[in-house]
């Protein structure tokens, strides 16, 4: 049916003048793949989905949503009011808002187990280095657009959430201040701050469209690792059409399930996704006796929290970023899939431990024991790259396949 | 060969005014990100101090952000002192913020405020902007272990877990770098002050 259209004449009419039936043919019909793949490599499929979600429902929202913290006639702001307007009386607006929200779960979810199939099958290495990077960059991008997101609702965590996130900002030495200034447009987190940041969230997430589109389009320049990370031979090469868009179809089926599950049945993902506090609207007097940020910062938020020195901290996060920036060039070993090196293997699996616990300590409140735990781990998290440069020199790997 | 490098000065010229020109362009913008001018508009705060009972602390909001009034009663000011060893920046030196000019004596220094009794400080923790609580007995019967052994009373940020004891005096070994800071303030009248 597929090859029917794309032969047909139109199809052929337009490209002549557009090349869009080649793209097309390229990207998702003809492009070569290694017959290995399991449904880790489903992700990247099911992360693209969920991006065409969060832009379909984030549109329909802006249609309702009003960014002003000016005091409504109810004694809230006009943009928490707008909020729950979307929830009460806008007609399915509650659907549209909670897929917008456990979307925004579900994508960094997703993103994560990503990288993480990336780590483990040595997907960053050469010739791959630079498909990582842009994927270190799109996580990054990721959570400046959520930190925009959350402010929107005007609850008590997205004004406090985003108080402590800004004065991060502060704190850089000598441009700080003006930076703050610039970020916040006021003195503290305040009317002008929710309005450029509705400006922010509506735009970041359009060029973060173009950004995954060209990793998309990197990704098929250098092709597809594999689980077994050698090269495959001419023999075990599949086209993406109808292998692939089948195996990824029921990958996201399986994923709708689940995520439909939380949309219907728990919408605020257990406190974790929409956290209770900030069904309440924002206090600029009162900050709730327990703020942290939604599940899926917490890591970096507790790497921050575990240096007791302000600049540290934020060093400390910083640091956490560009190691993974640097991880195609801090690895040396030339074996990349984990199955064939016992010794990144096991590193690997505590680096992803301590990165859970990280996530752990930081939803919860300081206690001294939560504090050493989450040192603890930060010093894990740390030593992992550190160890990374050294461990080919020892590491006996298992004997590599000669194909996958 | 005098063509070519004729050709490169010009090349050199016109990128060159082209990219001062694109970066003057951007200034405007940056300018209008910076807060506008009826959000800087200065604005003031009088507050009743007497309206605070002893050894209560009422949250005024100045400029959008709160401020602490706290009505200290003899006992937490003779419990200021004994526990320097604790804090960070006893006498408030480390940076223009945490002082101000009537902080003449060393005994101003250790009560930060005008009148001894008031104290009069910025409620918005030095690190990352958190409002800490209010936690005035010392020992932790009252706090538990979120608070040191020896907590002589004072405020605690549950944020990140900084503490400052009851002049807003930071703890050494928490995450905020300074002592809250004091906000300008004066006594218009004996028990009125104005902030700002
Ligand atoms: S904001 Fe108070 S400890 Fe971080």
């Amino acid at each position: 049916m597929i090859d029917k259209m794309l032969d047909s004449k139109v199809a052929g009419w337009v490209d002549d003048r557009t090349h869009l039936i080649r793209y097309i043919r390229f990207h998702l019909i003809d492009y070569p793949t290694p017959k290995n793949l399991n449904y880790w490599y489903a992700f990247g499929s099911i992360a693209l989905l969920i991006l065409v979600l969060q832009i379909v429902t984030g549109v329909f929202l802006a249609m309702d949503y009003k960014p002003s913290a000016i005091l409504s006639g109810g004694g809230f702001s006009v943009a928490f009011d707008s909020v729950e307007r979307i929830m009460r009386d806008v007609n399915d607006g509650w659907l549209i808002r909670y897929m917008h929200a456990v979307g925004a779960s579900a994508f960094f979810f997703v993103i994560y187990l990503h990288m993480a199939r990336g780590m483990y099958y040595g997907s960053y290495k050469k010739p791959r280095e630079f498909l990582w990077m842009m994927g270190v960059f799109i996580l990054i991008f990721m959570q400046a657009i959520v930190f925009f997101g959350y402010l929107l609702p005007w609850g008590q965590m997205s004004f406090w959430g985003a108080t402590v996130i800004t004065n991060i900002i502060g704190a850089i030495p000598f441009v700080g201040d003006w930076l703050l200034q610039l970020v916040r447009g006021g003195f503290s987190v305040g009317d002008p701050t929710l309005n450029r940041f509705f400006a922010l969230h509506f735009l970041f997430p359009v060029l973060l469209g173009i950004v995954v589109l060209w990793h998309v389009m990197a990704l098929h320049v250098v092709h597809s690792n594999n689980p077994v990370g050698v090269e495959a031979s001419e023999k075990n090469i599949i086209p993406f059409h109808p292998y692939y868009t089948v195996k990824d179809l029921f990958g996201i089926g399986v994923f709708l399930i689940i995520f439909c599950w939380f949309v219907f049945y728990h919408p605020t993902g257990f406190g974790l996704m929409i956290e209770t506090d900030n069904f309440n609207p924002a206090n600029s007097m009162r900050t709730p006796a327990d703020i942290s940020p939604v599940w899926y910062l917490t890591p970096w938020y507790e790497i921050l929290r575990s240096v007791p020195n302000k600049l540290l901290g934020i060093a400390g996060m910083a640091l956490a970023y560009v190691c993974l920036f640097l991880l195609p060039w801090l690895d040396r070993s030339p074996v990349r899939s984990a199955r064939y090196r016992p010794v990144y293997r096991s590193l690997l699996l505590i680096f992803f431990v301590s990165i859970v616990v990280l996530g752990y300590c930081g939803h919860h409140p300081v206690t001294p024991m939560l504090t050493v735990v989450g040192r603890t781990a930060s010093v894990i998290y740390f030593s992992f790259f550190v160890l990374l440069p050294f461990i080919h020199k020892f590491e006996k790997t298992k004997p590599l396949p000669e194909d996958i | 060969m005098k063509d070519k490098t004729r050709r490169d000065f010009l090349y050199t010229a016109a990128s060159g005014a082209g990219a001062v020109g694109t970066l003057a362009a951007v200034e405007p913008f940056m300018r209008a990100l910076q807060p506008a001018a009826d959000t800087l508009a200065a604005s003031t705060t009088e507050f009743n101090v007497s309206t605070v009972a002893p050894g209560e602390l009422k949250t005024v909001a100045w400029r959008g952000q709160p401020v602490f009034v706290l009505h200290r009663t003899p006992e937490m000011l003779k419990d200021l002192h004994g526990h320097d060893d604790l804090l960070r920046d006893p006498m408030s030196h480390a940076v223009p913020e945490v002082q101000a000019e009537w902080m003449k004596t060393d005994e101003q220094r250790v009560t930060r405020s005008i009148k001894p009794e008031y104290l009069v400080l910025s409620a918005v923790c030095t690190h990352l902007g958190c409002i800490p609580g209010f936690e005035p007995t010392p020992g932790q019967e009252a706090w538990g272990n979120i608070v040191p052994p020896d907590w002589p009373g004072g405020f605690h940020c549950a944020c990140h877990g900084s503490n400052y004891d009851l002049s807003g005096r930071v703890f050494n070994h928490v995450p905020a770098p300074h002592n809250l800071h004091v906000v300008p303030y004066k006594y218009i009248h004996d028990t009125t002050i104005l902030i700002g």
